[in-house]
């Protein structure tokens, strides 16, 4: 999971939208950066499920006008987090995100596992404004939009 | 104390996830196309305060869910999507705290006012509730149970609650839901039960709204100037929802009728008190086209519009550019069903209703009004109304599927 910003990654997958004046990129996942990506800009990931992967413990703003997309379709793809070969459109844990703007879309979709189209896990989003969409869509399991948890530390008892 | 406890439990044993200030009007949602659950927002152990939603949260299965051990949903504004909360667990500690719900709220499990004491329990406190409540959407849970009513005025909470749906239809019969557990002493007490809106048709005090607004109302009041005045009920079209009623109120402004009937992509305006005086007492206006010359089902006593129109807009007015009426605000299409699909009554209906009982309307408008002229007149010529009926009447219709009145959240 190697941040790369490189502008068009995948220069065969750039598409020109003429009709609707949009230049459509395509970008690798983003891990541990600020997240600003403009209407046009596709952030994917389809390797191993995670689009946005803030998880260092620092601060982060994340403004999405564009599309942050995750897939996964295979089941050999190993995922860097414990509970199989999920799909995480932001996949934010044990840092903050002072700021998560969307008016995009940010998306998760799973084939055979589940499907979060954003994890808040152990961490803090200061404000968070949808005015796009945030979708989960799992073909064969849970699917959650927002998933506020607290990841792999459960309590035992209360007294 | 207990509640000290915890709060210590939760700092000393890691990071609690929280979000603040979560604010939604577009679109948050879950598939799970398989045969396994989705969740819009899932709020597992973890605190959400300040969610306002406005635009749509929806899960296959659950729309937000507050779920399993200190999860807290604190100030929350929800005008839309169905709101879970959990109690399963024996001692949960989940709390949803302060907010105003307009979709549906499901309790899930087997509440008794016992686990509500505010002691080491769940609570669910201070939650206004608009809309029609059901306890669980699966019927494959046996334990199902209707929430009645939350009320929390004096920071007590009252909950009333029903026997389940099904389970009152198999020991009573379907098509009557509407058993209370817990009547109370004060169920023939007139009251100020919900609103909707009107508009001043003559400058003797005829005005035109929707039969639902007044449908069952012991007394029908308009706000006019500061003032609560009582109106009679002239006429009722209960197929087409319109009513025709008479204050003793000599107006400065009314509306005049549009000859035509509105066309494909014609520009209106709708105004009136959406959700009462909750966001503000000002009236509110929206501005839309015509989206279809027919309503739900092929009405074509009705169009559809995209200009938003909300619980409590009921009977506004519809115009056009010239102020002239183009129809009469009656309904609108759940989110979940599809986004900004708006109804109003036709002005060839309203016309033939209301020539029918002998009232007739000023001449059209012929020249397009500025802003501040259309201002003016939706100012003084639309009404808030209110419908005042006994707290027994409100809690019958409450229970009925088909309700569509926008009530008070201290009825809910």
């Amino acid at each position: 999971m190697n941040f790369n910003i490189s502008k068009i990654l995948h220069l065969a997958g750039t598409i020109f939208l003429i009709s609707l004046s949009i230049i459509s990129t395509l970008l690798a996942e983003v891990d541990d950066k600020n997240v600003n990506n403009p209407r046009g800009t596709t952030i994917t990931n389809s390797s191993d499920g995670y689009a946005v992967d803030l998880d260092n413990g620092d601060s982060f703003t994340v403004i999405n006008s564009g599309t942050i997309n995750s897939s996964y379709t295979g089941d050999t793809i190993k995922a860097e987090t414990t509970g199989g070969n999920n799909a995480y459109g932001i996949y934010n844990t044990t840092t903050t995100i002072n700021d998560l703007t969307n008016t995009g879309t940010i998306s998760a979709e799973s084939s055979d596992d589940d499907a979060y189209g954003i994890v808040n896990d152990r961490a803090t989003i200061n404000g968070l404004t949808n005015s796009g969409t945030i979708k989960a869509v799992a073909a064969d399991d849970i699917a959650y939009g927002i998933f506020n948890y607290i990841g792999g530390w459960h309590r035992t008892h209360y007294h | 104390m207990i509640s000290l406890m915890v709060f210590l439990i939760i700092l000393g044993g890691g990071t609690a996830p929280i979000i603040t200030d979560l604010t939604n009007t577009g679109i948050i949602s879950a598939e799970a196309i398989g045969d396994d659950e989705a969740y819009g927002i899932y709020n597992d152990e973890g605190t959400i305060t300040n969610l306002t939603n406005t635009g749509t949260i929806s899960g296959t299965e659950y729309d937000v869910g507050s779920w399993k051990t200190n999860s807290h949903i604190v100030n929350f504004n929800n005008l839309q999507s169905a709101l879970t909360y959990n109690d399963r667990l024996p001692r949960n500690y989940s709390t949803i705290i302060q907010g105003n719900n307009y979709g549906q709220l499901f309790i899930e499990g087997t509440p008794t006012e016992s686990t509500y004491d505010g002691y080491g329990s769940e609570s669910l406190e201070k939650v206004s509730n608009i809309a029609k409540k059901y306890c669980q959407r699966s019927t494959d849970k046996p334990q199902a149970c209707l929430l009645y009513s939350i009320q929390n005025k004096d920071g007590t909470v009252n909950i009333l609650w029903e026997t389940s749906v099904r389970e009152y239809e198999q020991e009573f019969g379907a098509g009557n839901n509407s058993k209370t557990t817990e009547p109370s002493p004060d169920d023939n007490k007139v009251v100020a039960a919900a609103s909707g809106s009107g508009f001043f048709v003559s400058n003797t005090g005829h005005i035109i709204t929707n039969h639902h607004v007044i449908d069952e109302c012991k007394a029908v009041k308009v706000n006019f100037k500061g003032d609560e005045i009582e109106a009679k009920i002239l006429a009722i079209d209960k197929t087409n929802d319109l009513a025709i009623l008479k204050a003793n109120i000599n107006p400065s402004k009314v509306f005049a009728i549009s000859n035509e009937d509105v066309s494909l992509l014609q520009d209106i305006i709708v105004a009136g008190f959406p959700l009462g005086k909750r966001v503000s007492a000002a009236i509110k206006t929206h501005k839309g086209s015509v989206s279809a010359l027919a309503g739900f089902g092929d009405n074509y006593s009705n169009f559809q519009t995209d200009a938003t129109i909300n619980q409590g807009n009921s009977g506004g007015p519809v115009m056009d550019h010239k102020g002239n009426i183009v129809g009469v605000a009656v309904a609108l299409m759940s989110a979940e069903a599809g986004q900004n699909i708006f109804f109003a009554v036709k002005s060839s209906t309203l016309k033939t209703f209301a020539n029918s009982n002998g009232i007739t309307f000023l001449p059209a408008n012929n020249r397009e009004m500025s802003n501040a002229e259309l201002g003016q007149l939706i100012t003084e010529g639309t009404l808030f109304l209110e419908c005042w009926m006994t707290v027994a009447k409100i809690k019958q219709i409450i229970a009925q599927e088909e309700n569509r009145k926008a009530f008070y959240s201290e009825h809910q």
